[in-house]
């Protein structure tokens, strides 16, 4: 008996769905839409916010001419995220596969991952700044913390994963006769994507969160000042906030709202889009 | 290539005893048989009996405690619910059956279309398996067992998950399979009536020991509503404790 197939018609088009990382559902929407919501309003928001601080209403053109500078102050910021989420993504993986390895590894691991976790990054800084500064690697103390403030949430999304998988799919490489190499990037992997990525999305925002006061190194360095802190967004926005410049503080903040925005559009989006296809029903 | 023979067991289990966690009361308790060539012995019992342990222990997913359990022959595994992967084709999941295999690419598709043709799924090669209904996902899973030639094919309550209708076309197919490719057969079943179908053996599991063996010797393919087969589901029936 032939089975003919005609539910790939009924596929929906993901282009027209929104996707949000929090239980990847989809929402029906269009790119009008997703542009107003995710780039036209937060911009708003910003001038907005600006405006009841400052009572600047329109952007000032001293900004169009330090547009340069916020522009490349933010490729640094992304570049030290970038490497930090690298760092992130093969250690959280890593660290998450292990600890799924095996019962007595999972009791010995977690609370581990658990107590490092709820750490308060930030207050370990400074140890973590002196480390660095005797090897003379101050970029290497920021991209440091702000990999501290990553990990965890893809290790942990990884642990997910890996549970959420089920057990005949994880057993299908060992009753074929897989590596442990191929069980490793045919299966487990792939069965992971979709809590990589969810577990990636959160490390970035928190790496965001981080970055910003990771390259104002002047308040954790001891006898340290402004030539400390790092080129980045981080530091624009901290100084531009202790010495009232409000112009700048406003487009670098804007300037952020929409770099973000825009990851979320060009890459979150398709990739949460292509996350599933790895989903187990 | 064959390494066994119609006078060697191709599967024994001797003494096994088994518990998934030290200090818990064993899954499977001094369990001892043996598959002859050729055989189709389905293992029945109520939930928590041991039943999936077995097939578990064959693959080598776990390993007995005590006792011990031969297997020399090349062994494939048919899922309940197919265990597909979602990010993959059909047919490249049909060709995770050829892993291990030094073959061309083109000559895994050839085979892996072949297997699915055989099975009348060939129109479903590109498909994903979300779009999928249960009994072509169960072909899909067939069919990845199949494309390596297996000498054992374990197939673990492949039944359970479909409707009665694609039940009993499924459950024809691996008969028709059984006999044509002279697969030695263990499968795992909650349902009497499927094992009183389509073995030659089975096993009755009760508190992790085999509690009854029951030959039937019936030829196929039978009819559910012949007498003597009635007979043998009534009588098996009469074997199993309630689970409840």
């Amino acid at each position: 008996m032939k089975v003919t197939h005609t539910e790939l018609q009924a596929k929906p088009r993901m282009t027209t769905h929104y996707w949000s990382h929090r239980g990847r559902r989809a929402h029906r929407t269009n790119l009008l839409h997703r542009i107003g919501s995710g780039l036209v309003l937060p911009i708003a928001l910003v001038l907005v916010t600006g405006f009841l601080a400052t009572g600047v209403a329109l952007v000032p053109s001293r900004i169009s001419a330090e547009a340069g500078t916020l522009l490349a102050a933010l490729g640094a910021s992304f570049l030290r995220l970038f490497i930090a989420y690298v760092f992130s993504l093969v250690i959280g993986v890593a660290l998450g596969l292990l600890a799924e390895r095996g019962r007595r590894l999972e009791s010995a691991l977690l609370p581990i991952f658990d107590v490092l976790e709820s750490m308060p990054v930030l207050a370990f800084f400074p140890v973590v700044i002196i480390l660095f500064l005797k090897a003379n690697l101050l970029e290497g103390a920021a991209v440091f913390i702000i990999f501290f403030s990553m990990v965890w949430n893809i290790a942990f999304s990884v642990v997910g994963g890996v549970r959420q998988t089920p057990e005949d799919v994880k057993a299908v490489g060992v009753v074929f006769g897989m590596t442990w190499k191929e069980r490793l990037f045919k299966i487990l992997l792939p069965s992971v994507f979709p809590a990589i990525l969810t577990g990636s999305i959160l490390a970035v925002a928190d790496g965001w969160n981080i970055v910003i006061v990771a390259e104002a190194l002047r308040a954790y360095a001891p006898q340290s000042d402004k030539a400390h802190d790092l080129f980045g967004i981080g530091s624009i926005l901290v100084h531009a906030s202790s010495t009232g410049d409000s112009t700048t503080l406003l487009a670098a903040m804007g300037i952020l709202v929409v770099a973000i925005a825009l990851v979320n559009i060009a890459l979150w989006q398709p990739l949460l889009a292509y996350a599933e296809r790895f989903k187990f029903e | 290539m064959s390494t066994t023979n119609n006078h060697e067991p191709i599967l024994s289990f001797k003494d096994v005893t088994f518990a998934y966690e030290p200090h818990v009361p064993a899954t499977l308790k001094d369990v001892s048989f043996e598959l002859p060539k050729d055989s189709f012995t389905v293992i029945v019992g109520p939930s928590g009996s041991g039943k999936s342990t077995i097939l578990r222990l064959v693959t080598g997913l776990d390993k007995a405690q005590k006792g011990s359990v031969q297997n020399t022959a090349r062994t494939r595994m048919i899922f309940q619910g197919g265990a597909l992967l979602p990010w993959e084709t059909t047919l490249n999941n049909v060709k995770v059956g050829f892993t291990g295999r030094k073959m061309s690419e083109a000559q895994k598709t050839h085979d892996a279309m072949a297997a699915l043709t055989e099975l009348g799924i060939d129109t479903l090669g590109d498909s994903y398996p979300r779009h999928l209904s249960g009994g072509q996902r169960q072909r899909v899973g067939i069919a990845r067992a199949l494309v390596s030639s297996p000498e054992l094919l374990l197939l673990d309550e492949p039944f359970s998950a479909l409707d009665i209708e694609t039940s009993k076309r499924l459950s024809d197919e691996v008969l028709r399979i059984h006999s044509e490719q002279h697969i030695t057969m263990l499968m795992v079943s909650h349902s009497v009536e499927d094992a009183v179908m389509l073995a030659d053996r089975i096993l009755v599991f009760k508190d992790g020991h085999i509690a009854e063996e029951i030959p039937v010797s019936l030829p196929r393919p039978r009819t559910i509503t012949d007498p003597e087969v009635q007979a043998i589901i009534k009588h098996v029936q009469g074997t199993i404790p309630s689970s409840g």
